[in-house]
């Protein structure tokens, strides 16, 4: 580049070249000539020059070129009146490729000597065998400097000077002058005007004659001092732009064809957390989170595309992306692609900001959408399609302002979209605050919206649109409602209702509080409520809160509290435990019931009941007196009353027996009658006997074998004489639980009464089974007896009664009551049917011992 | 002439008494009866003290009816205090009473009565009654010694 730059500065008096053709005419065998040129063209006139001056004088020349170099010495030859085709046949000119050449005697990056004697070498012998000296021009040397072999370049340069101490033949070489355009490179051109024997400047500097060397000189002095000056200008103006550069706060980087990183800033390194030696020589997809991106990054950049806000990620060292904004292109020189140039924006937060703020939006449980001026929907969040039920398109454009599928006021009327508060916010700039209205879904449900507008300006003022948040309340209303209605409750109940705070502060007083306690809510709310209890009791309100603290609920705690007139009242609490949403306690609820007449009542009751208990006490001990008198009474009589009957019988029979023969009919009829009434007396009297008996006696039940106990009854009657009985006993017979003596008793009493109420001349039949009864076993006594009339069943078994049928049998209508009364004690039911004239059929119904 | 053992019966009641001699001269017992009034006279007569002392003229009963419900001492006292005696231990006491009542023949059978009779309501039951306890006590039963005027002996299982 400054070598371009310099050679624009050559004034233009140095710049004609003059016609210097005659320098190559004397040019004789060993000689080694060098030649920098600015230009192709100039290095085609000076090798056309050389080689011409050569023909001239019968020299042939070897011409090792580039193609490029070739065709144009070719021309330029034929331009100046040589016919190649002569030169070629007779053998005074030939062309070599300098590449091809090379290969054929370059061995690990250095000439071989032998090698390329037996390539160059023998062609230059050939030539020279001719008896001529030979031309030769050669660019490997120059093609191995630019390539950067430079030491290869130096030892070929010796090599040919070594093949023209042994062969007649002269050298002419040349370098681009730019191949030394740096200061670096002063050395190295100074080693390559050393290895050569005569030294041809550029085409600027050829002075014609020694004045213009000694002037040209002159200016190229002036003008190295002052190309130096301006070279360190350059270099600080460089180092503060490398600086500049360096310390750029945008990343900054080139990417080499290979895809290696060749350069980059601090800016571009340090964003991703790396060392510039970690980063630098590295390729760059090793930073590049996704692999296809970077393919089509460089892709793009090596078919010579411009990328610009190319989105990207990029890996950091420690793992974590960074999202980036590239601009690049390439660096192109003679159509090769040099590097990328390469911008790197870090945009990482700025997209944490954006996908953070959609999140926002997108999360918020509010339906929120956006409009533009012209009522269009631009925007909305996903809460929003919920609650519209439905997606609107925003391509169709359909419904402007609001995409409800209806809005109703509360009334029910339709309100059209351009007539919502959101067409007003668009067309008037008007913001609402808290709007409600009823949103009908395509699928016919509705909410309750509560729904707030703001316009959005453009910088200029104008309305840009409006932004539209809206909220499901239909819940919140119902809540709303039911907590008016559990207010209303509480406020018409007639238990007093109020509520403290943990310190017992009243926070709210109902109507019925004002009734119980006397006191207004304006009187009581924000006071303590230590106001309503009697000094003596206010240690009762702490023990209420410890266990409030404690999450107890208190339950009928009665107490006694005082009205705002100083009186006293009995109350029932009922305590509960205050929470707010959190859970945490914050206060207590007390339902407050006036029990005043309850505790009155209850009083009353207990006064009664207790003098009741005395009384029931006094009489169950006059009562015990009462029936130990009478148990000393019965047997009394079994002892003392029977004692007279029996002397009474007694005297009786003893008359009939002794006396029979001096008393009348009429005497002795009486006596009878006597002894027989004494009898029936005496019977009657052992009856009762056994009906208290019955009736006092402890009766234990156990299990009773029925038909055991049947034999035994029948026993004691087949003993007798008389007509023997029917029985049939449908065995088996279930057992019962009974107490056995007093059942026995029962028995023999029924089968007594089977036995003797039979119509006369009729012989006793009895019929005997059990049944199970719901857990009892009914045992059926049945005989072919007189019966019993309808009207006597029920009087049947009480005491002393006796049917009219029976009146001709003897008996005292005890018998039945005793088996009533001993059936009873055990548990059990006594029953019968009875058809008059065809017998009866008794039952007695006593527990299964299953049950 | 064989001197019979008598039968004391205990019975207060003149009544009775008049019974019991006429219906065991008709089913002809011919053991003296004595009676003994009361409970007491019962105890004095047995144990020969106060007017009973002439063991001769009031030797130890072959059988004892005893009724329960006496003067002084009743009949149950009286049957206990037999029983405690051991020249009287097997002595042969027939309860005669009123009283059917279970716990009383419980507790007679109980105190070591040999057996319980109740009183029957006419003359001719009475008679049966005094006729089966004549067949049974004085005819087919064996009597221990001590209803045979003689000293008791010591039974076999006391001497083991």
């Amino acid at each position: 580049m400054l070598t371009s730059l310099s050679e624009r500065r050559v004034p233009d008096s140095l710049e004609n070249s003059g016609d210097h053709s005659q320098q190559f005419n004397k040019v004789s065998a060993g000689e080694h000539l060098v030649q920098f040129y600015g230009d192709d063209d100039h290095l085609v006139h000076s090798v056309s020059q050389y080689v011409s001056g050569g023909f001239i004088l019968g020299e042939p020349a070897i011409l090792i070129t580039t193609p490029a170099h070739r065709a144009a010495i070719e021309q330029k030859l034929e331009s100046t009146g040589f016919s190649l085709e002569f030169l070629r046949t007779s053998g005074q000119l030939v062309f070599l490729d300098a590449a091809t050449t090379l290969t054929k005697f370059m061995r690990g990056g250095m000439p071989d000597e032998a090698c390329f004697d037996e390539v160059v070498g023998a062609l230059v012998r050939k030539f020279a065998a001719r008896g001529n000296s030979v031309r030769a021009f050669g660019e490997m040397v120059a093609i191995l400097w630019a390539d950067g072999y430079k030491e290869a370049a130096l030892e070929l340069e010796q090599i040919w000077n070594r093949l023209q101490e042994t062969h007649r033949f002269s050298l002419f070489c040349a370098y681009p002058i730019h191949t030394f355009g740096c200061s670096s490179q002063s050395e190295p051109f100074i080693h390559v005007c050393n290895a050569h024997s005569r030294v041809i400047p550029s085409e600027s500097f050829s002075p014609s004659n020694a004045d213009d060397g000694m002037r040209a000189i002159a200016i190229l002095q002036q003008k190295a001092a002052s190309l130096e000056a301006e070279i360190a200008e350059r270099r600080r103006v460089e180092e503060e732009l490398r600086a500049f550069v360096e310390n750029a706060s945008l990343g900054l980087h080139w990417v080499g064809p290979d895809g290696i990183i060749k350069w980059a800033n601090r800016a571009d390194f340090e964003l991703l957390g790396y060392s510039r030696e970690e980063y630098v020589g590295h390729h760059i997809s090793e930073f590049h989170a996704d692999q296809p991106v970077i393919l089509d990054i460089l892709g793009k950049l090596q078919h010579g595309e411009r990328l610009e806000d190319y989105v990207a990620r990029l890996k950091c060292k420690d793992g974590s992306l960074r999202h980036v904004l590239i601009d690049s292109c390439g660096l192109w020189k003679d159509g090769k692609f040099i590097h990328s140039q390469c911008f790197t924006r870090d945009i990482t937060e700025r997209k944490h900001a954006q996908e953070s703020f959609q999140q926002l939006v997108s999360l918020m449980p509010a339906g929120v959408y956006v409009c533009d001026g012209e009522g269009r929907i631009t925007l909305f969040n996903r809460r929003a399609v919920e609650l519209w039920g439905y997606e609107p398109d925003l391509k169709e454009n359909t419904q402007k302002f609001c995409a409800c599928y209806k809005v109703l006021l509360a009334d029910g009327t339709f309100v059209p979209p351009d007539e919502t508060p959101m067409a007003y916010a668009i067309k008037e700039g008007k913001s609402f605050r808290g709007v409600e209205a009823t949103v009908e879904r395509p699928d016919g449900s509705q909410f309750i919206a509560l729904v707030n507008i703001d316009p959005l300006r453009n910088p200029d003022g104008s309305i840009a649109g409006a932004i539209n948040v809206f909220q499901d309340i239909t819940a919140r209303k119902a809540e709303q409602i039911a907590s008016q209605r559990l207010a209303a409750i509480v406020e018409s109940s007639d238990d007093a209702i109020f509520a403290t705070d943990l310190d017992g502060t009243i926070t709210s007083w109902n109507k019925g509080a004002e009734r119980t306690y006397g006191y207004q809510a304006a009187e009581m709310v924000g006071k303590p409520i230590y106001n309503v209890i009697p000094p003596e009791r206010v240690h009762e309100e702490d023990e209420i809160f410890e266990r409030i603290r404690n999450n107890e609920h208190v339950e009928q705690y009665e107490t006694v509290r005082r009205r705002k007139d100083g009186s006293y009242f009995d109350v029932s609490l009922t305590v509960s435990p205050v929470k707010d949403l959190q859970g945490k306690l914050v206060g207590a609820s007390k339902i407050a019931r006036d029990i005043t007449e309850r505790k009155a009542a209850e009083r009353e009751l207990k006064r009664a009941k207790d003098e009741l208990e005395v009384r029931v006490k006094e009489r169950t001990v006059s009562l015990e007196e009462a029936v130990a008198q009478m148990e000393e009474f019965s047997y009394s009589i079994s002892h003392d009353l029977r004692g007279p009957l029996r002397a009474m019988q007694g005297y009786c029979q003893i008359l009939l027996e002794d006396a029979a023969s001096e008393l009348s009919e009429d005497n002795l009829t009486y006596l009878k009658r006597i002894s027989h009434s004494a009898e029936r007396l005496d019977r009657l009297v052992q009856d009762v006997l056994s009906f208290t008996r019955v009736s006092r006696t402890e009766m234990p039940t156990e299990a009773v074998d029925l038909e055991q106990l049947f034999r035994e009854v029948f026993e004691s009657y087949f003993g007798e004489q008389g007509p023997q009985p029917e029985v049939f006993i449908r065995s088996p017979l279930a057992p019962v639980l009974a107490h056995e003596p007093s059942l026995l008793q029962c028995l023999s009493n029924l089968i007594g009464n089977a036995l003797k109420f039979v119509r006369p001349g009729s012989l006793p039949k009895i019929s005997i089974w059990t049944e199970q009864v719901d857990g009892y076993v009914r045992l059926w006594v049945e005989d072919n007896g007189i019966g019993i009339h309808p009207d006597h069943l029920e009087k049947i078994f009480g005491m002393f009664e006796r049917a009219p049928e029976a009146s001709n049998y003897p008996g005292t209508g005890v018998g039945l009551a005793i088996v009533k009364k001993a059936v009873n004690r055990m548990k059990g039911e006594v029953g019968l049917d009875s058809t008059l004239g065809q017998g009866s059929r008794f039952w007695i119904q006593l527990p299964s011992i299953t049950a | 002439m064989i001197i019979f053992t008598p039968i004391l019966l205990v019975e207060d009641n003149p009544d009775d008494v008049l019974f019991m001699h006429r219906a065991s001269k008709r089913v002809e017992i011919s053991r003296p009866i004595h009676v003994a009034p009361d409970g007491q006279a019962a105890i004095d007569y047995l144990s020969n003290s106060g007017e009973y002392s002439d063991k001769a003229k009031y030797p130890t009963p072959c059988l004892v009816l005893l009724d329960l419900k006496l003067p002084y001492k009743n009949g149950l006292e009286v049957l206990k205090w037999i029983r405690s005696r051991p020249d009287l231990k097997t002595l042969p006491v027939l309860m005669f009473t009123t009283s059917g009542e279970s716990a009383d023949v419980e507790e007679a059978y109980h105190l070591g009565a040999n057996g319980y009779l109740v009183k029957p309501a006419n003359m001719n039951e009475l008679v049966n009654l005094v006729q089966s306890v004549k067949t049974f006590w004085l005819q087919h039963n064996l009597l221990p010694s001590v209803s045979m005027g003689r000293t008791p002996m010591v039974p076999r299982v006391e001497r083991l």
